[in-house]
C-alpha cells in the first residue's frame, strides 16, 4: 500500500485573499485521481491545531497565503518550513509557527511528517470580508493545484 | 525633540500587532498605543443572511476561539427566536464551553506565557520558547500538554460535530445529542484534563510562586491597573463560563453593577479612537476619562483575572482551594497585578476540567431531547459566553423573514482593549527612562501585553513575509531617525 500523503489548504473561506489555500486545496482534490495516496483537508488555523493534522503522514504538502508585500499579487512561491523559520523568528502570528511545530513534534518523538513543503502565493487583501479572491489570486488557484500534484508526482485526473 | 519607537509586531501573539511607544523631549514616555489591523465589512457581510446561519458564520472569523463564538451565536439566536434550550442541550453546550477553556488555557500557559517564567523574561530568545519550555518541564510533561490539548479538542468535537468549526448548534438546542460512548469518553479525558491541571498548578507554584524574582514580578507594582472587573457569575455569584449575569466589581471589590445579557447597552458604551478602528468598550455609568484608571475611570477588564474579582468563590472543590490560595496570596480581592491572569487561568483550567466532569456526570446528558424548536417571530437577540480572553457579546437584529438586518460583537480582546494600552503605557513608563531603550525593556512591555492573551488572530493568519520585531524611533516630524530590527 502506498505511504499517504496530505495536502493541507489553510486560510479563512469568507475574508478574500485569505481563502486562498482552501480554494486552491479544493482544487487538489478535484484534480486526484481515484485512489490516489493523498488526503485533502482544509483548515482555518495553525500552530498546534496543524500539528494534529500533520500526524502520522510521511509527506505534507502546506497551501496558504502571505504578504511579503514587496512580490507581485498571485506570485507562487515554493519553500519548507527552514526556510520560514529564517523569516519569523520564532514568533508567529499564531500560537506557533510551522518549523517550531514540527520540531516540537520530532522531540517528543511523535511521527510528523519526514518532508514538508509550503505553497503560498502572494495576496492582496486579506482583512475584508468577503467570499471569492481578487483576479490574481484567483489565476493562481489552477496553478498552484497543478504543481501540488507534480510536486507529489500525481497526474492530474482532468489533465 | 519626540522620538517614536515601534514594536512590530509583538513576538508570540495571535495575530498581528504592533506597539508604539512615543517619547518626550526627555526621552520619557509621553504614550503608548497597540495598533491592531482593523478586520472590514463583517456587519455588512452578515447583513441579508438567515439568522439561522451566524452560529457556523461567526467562528469563521478567527481560527483561535470559534466554539466560544459558536456558543455566544446560538444563545443569541435562543433569544431572538424566544426559545429556551431543554436542559440536555444546555449541559451539551456548557461541556463544550469548558472544553474549549481547557484547550485554549493550555495552549496559552505553555506555549506563549511558559517561556517567561520557565526560562525567564530576559533569556536568548533563541530559547525562549515552547522548545524550551520543554526542554525545562521534560518529554513526558511535553507530551502531556499535547495530550490534554488534544483531549479537549476531542471533546469539543464530540458535541460541535467537527474539530474545529462547531456546527451543531442552533436555535433552540443542538441538532444532535451524544451516545453512552461518546460520553464515557468524554468522563475519562476530562478526568485525566482534571490531574493534568493540577499538575499545571504545581509547575506553577515550583516554577513562579517558589521563585522570589518571579513572584515579586507578579505581585508587584510594575504591572498594576486599578481597573473595573467584569465577568459571567451564577445565581450564587460563583464563577460561569456558560451562562448566568454579567457581574461588574469596582476597584475596592464591591459590587457596582449586575445585569442580564440582553441589557448590555445600558452598561457599555464603545469610545472610538482617531487612531485605531478597532473600538474601546467602557462602563458606560462611570464614563470614558481617556486611558486612565481609577474609580472615576469607565475602562474595565475581563478575563481570567477580572472573573476571579467578580466571583465570589468557585463551584467545584479542587478549583475553590486553588482559588483561596491565589487570593490569600494577594491578601485579597480585587487583584489588579496584570501578570497575576497567568495563574488566574490556570485556577480556571482547573474549575474547566472539574466543571466538565461533574456536567458530564449529570445522567441528563444522555437525554435525546436537545431541541425545542422555534416558534416565535424572529426579533433581536443577545448571547453571552466567557470567551477565554473574556466576557464575549453577540448581538443581532433580524427581520420578520428572519434575515439578519444587525450585528455587533464584543470580543474578550475589545473588552481588554483600552486596559491593554493602558498596561503597555505604565509598563514603558517605568522600564524605559531617559531614553534607554534595551531588548529586555521591551520584552517586558511585551509581557504586559501576553498577560490579557490578546487574539489578534480575527485579522488574518497569512505569514508574515518580513523580519517580525523591528523597532522605529522617529523625531517629533515623524521623519525615520533609526531602525532596529532582530
Amino acid at each position: 500500500m502506498a505511504v499517504k500523503k496530505v495536502v493541507i489548504g489553510l486560510g479563512n473561506p469568507i475574508l478574500s485573499d485569505d481563502g486562498f489555500g482552501i480554494f486552491a486545496a479544493r482544487e487538489v482534490e478535484c484534480r486526484l485521481p481515484a485512489g490516489a495516496p493523498v488526503d485533502v483537508v482544509e483548515a482555518s488555523l495553525a500552530g498546534l491545531k496543524l500539528l494534529d493534522f500533520l500526524l502520522g503522514y510521511r509527506e505534507a504538502v502546506i497551501i496558504d497565503s502571505v504578504k511579503t508585500g514587496s512580490g507581485r499579487v498571485g506570485e507562487i512561491y515554493c519553500f519548507t518550513p527552514e526556510a520560514l523559520r529564517e523569516t519569523v523568528r520564532l514568533a508567529s502570528v499564531h500560537d506557533l509557527n510551522l518549523a517550531t511545530t514540527l520540531e516540537l513534534g520530532r522531540m517528543l518523538n511523535l511521527p510528523v511528517p519526514e518532508q514538508v513543503t509550503i505553497f503560498a502565493v502572494e495576496v492582496a487583501d486579506n482583512t475584508t470580508f468577503g467570499e471569492g479572491c481578487c483576479r490574481e489570486v484567483a489565476a493562481a488557484i489552477p496553478q498552484v493545484a497543478e504543481q501540488v500534484l507534480v510536486h507529489l508526482g500525481i497526474e492530474s485526473a482532468t489533465g | 525633540m519626540k522620538r517614536k519607537i515601534s514594536l512590530n509586531p509583538v513576538t508570540r501573539l495571535e495575530g498581528h500587532g504592533k506597539i508604539e511607544i512615543f517619547l518626550d523631549q526627555q526621552g520619557n514616555v509621553a504614550n503608548a498605543y497597540l495598533q491592531v489591523p482593523e478586520l472590514r465589512g463583517f456587519e455588512k457581510f452578515c447583513e441579508g443572511r438567515p439568522a439561522e446561519e451566524m452560529a457556523r458564520i461567526m467562528p469563521r472569523i478567527c481560527g483561535v476561539c470559534p466554539e466560544a463564538h459558536h456558543l455566544a451565536s446560538v444563545k443569541a439566536l435562543d433569544a431572538l427566536w424566544q426559545v429556551e434550550p431543554p436542559r440536555p442541550a444546555k449541559l451539551l453546550r456548557e461541556i463544550m464551553c469548558c472544553a474549549h477553556f481547557i484547550h485554549s488555557h493550555t495552549a496559552h500557559f505553555y506555549v506563549l506565557a511558559a517561556p517567561d517564567f520557565l526560562l525567564g523574561p530576559d533569556a536568548d530568545p533563541a530559547r525562549r520558547n515552547i522548545l524550551g519550555v520543554v526542554g525545562k518541564v521534560g518529554l513526558e510533561t511535553g507530551r502531556e500538554i499535547l495530550k490534554h490539548r488534544r483531549y479537549a479538542q476531542d471533546i469539543q468535537a464530540i458535541i460541535g460535530g467537527k474539530a474545529t468549526h462547531p456546527v451543531t448548534g442552533l436555535p433552540g438546542g443542538l441538532s444532535k445529542g451524544i451516545t453512552p460512548g461518546e460520553r464515557e469518553e468524554i468522563l475519562s479525558k476530562g478526568k485525566s484534563c482534571v490531574e493534568f491541571a493540577r499538575a499545571s498548578l504545581q509547575i506553577f507554584e515550583d516554577a513562579v510562586l517558589q521563585n522570589k524574582r518571579y513572584l515579586d514580578l507578579i505581585t508587584g507594582d510594575v504591572y498594576r491597573l486599578e481597573s473595573y472587573s467584569m465577568g459571567l457569575v451564577d445565581d450564587s455569584n460563583r464563577l460561569s463560563f456558560y451562562d448566568g449575569n454579567i457581574r461588574v466589581v469596582d476597584q475596592e471589590g464591591r459590587e457596582f453593577a449586575k445585569f442580564a445579557p440582553g441589557d448590555y447597552l445600558q452598561h457599555v458604551a464603545e469610545r472610538v479612537e482617531e487612531w485605531t478602528y478597532v473600538k474601546f468598550p467602557y462602563l458606560k455609568n462611570v464614563g470614558w476619562r481617556g486611558f486612565t484608571d481609577g474609580k472615576t475611570s469607565g475602562i474595565y477588564r475581563c478575563g481570567p483575572l477580572a472573573r476571579i474579582n467578580v466571583t465570589e468563590g468557585m463551584a467545584t472543590p479542587a478549583a475553590r482551594e486553588a482559588y483561596e490560595k491565589m487570593v490569600d496570596t494577594f491578601g485579597g480581592k480585587p487583584i489588579q497585578a496584570t501578570l497575576a491572569y497567568h495563574w488566574a487561568r490556570l485556577v480556571e483550567l482547573l474549575y474547566a476540567a472539574e466543571r466538565l466532569v461533574e456536567l458530564a456526570e449529570d445522567d441528563a446528558v444522555l437525554d435525546p431531547n436537545v431541541r425545542a424548536l422555534p416558534t416565535a417571530e424572529p426579533g433581536e437577540g443577545v448571547g453571552v459566553v466567557e470567551a477565554p480572553r473574556g466576557t464575549l457579546i453577540h448581538h443581532y437584529r433580524a427581520d420578520r423573514e428572519g434575515m439578519i438586518t444587525g450585528v455587533n460583537l464584543i470580543v474578550g480582546t475589545t473588552g481588554n482593549h483600552a486596559a491593554i494600552n493602558l498596561s503597555i503605557r505604565r509598563a514603558a513608563e517605568k522600564l524605559i527612562r531617559n531614553g534607554k531603550v534595551s531588548r529586555e525593556l521591551l520584552n517586558m512591555v511585551e509581557m504586559v501585553f501576553r498577560a490579557y492573551d490578546p487574539c489578534l488572530a480575527c485579522a488574518t493568519h497569512s505569514l508574515p513575509g518580513r523580519t517580525p520585531l523591528e523597532i522605529k524611533i522617529y523625531d517629533s516630524r515623524g521623519n525615520l531617525q533609526e531602525r532596529l530590527w532582530q
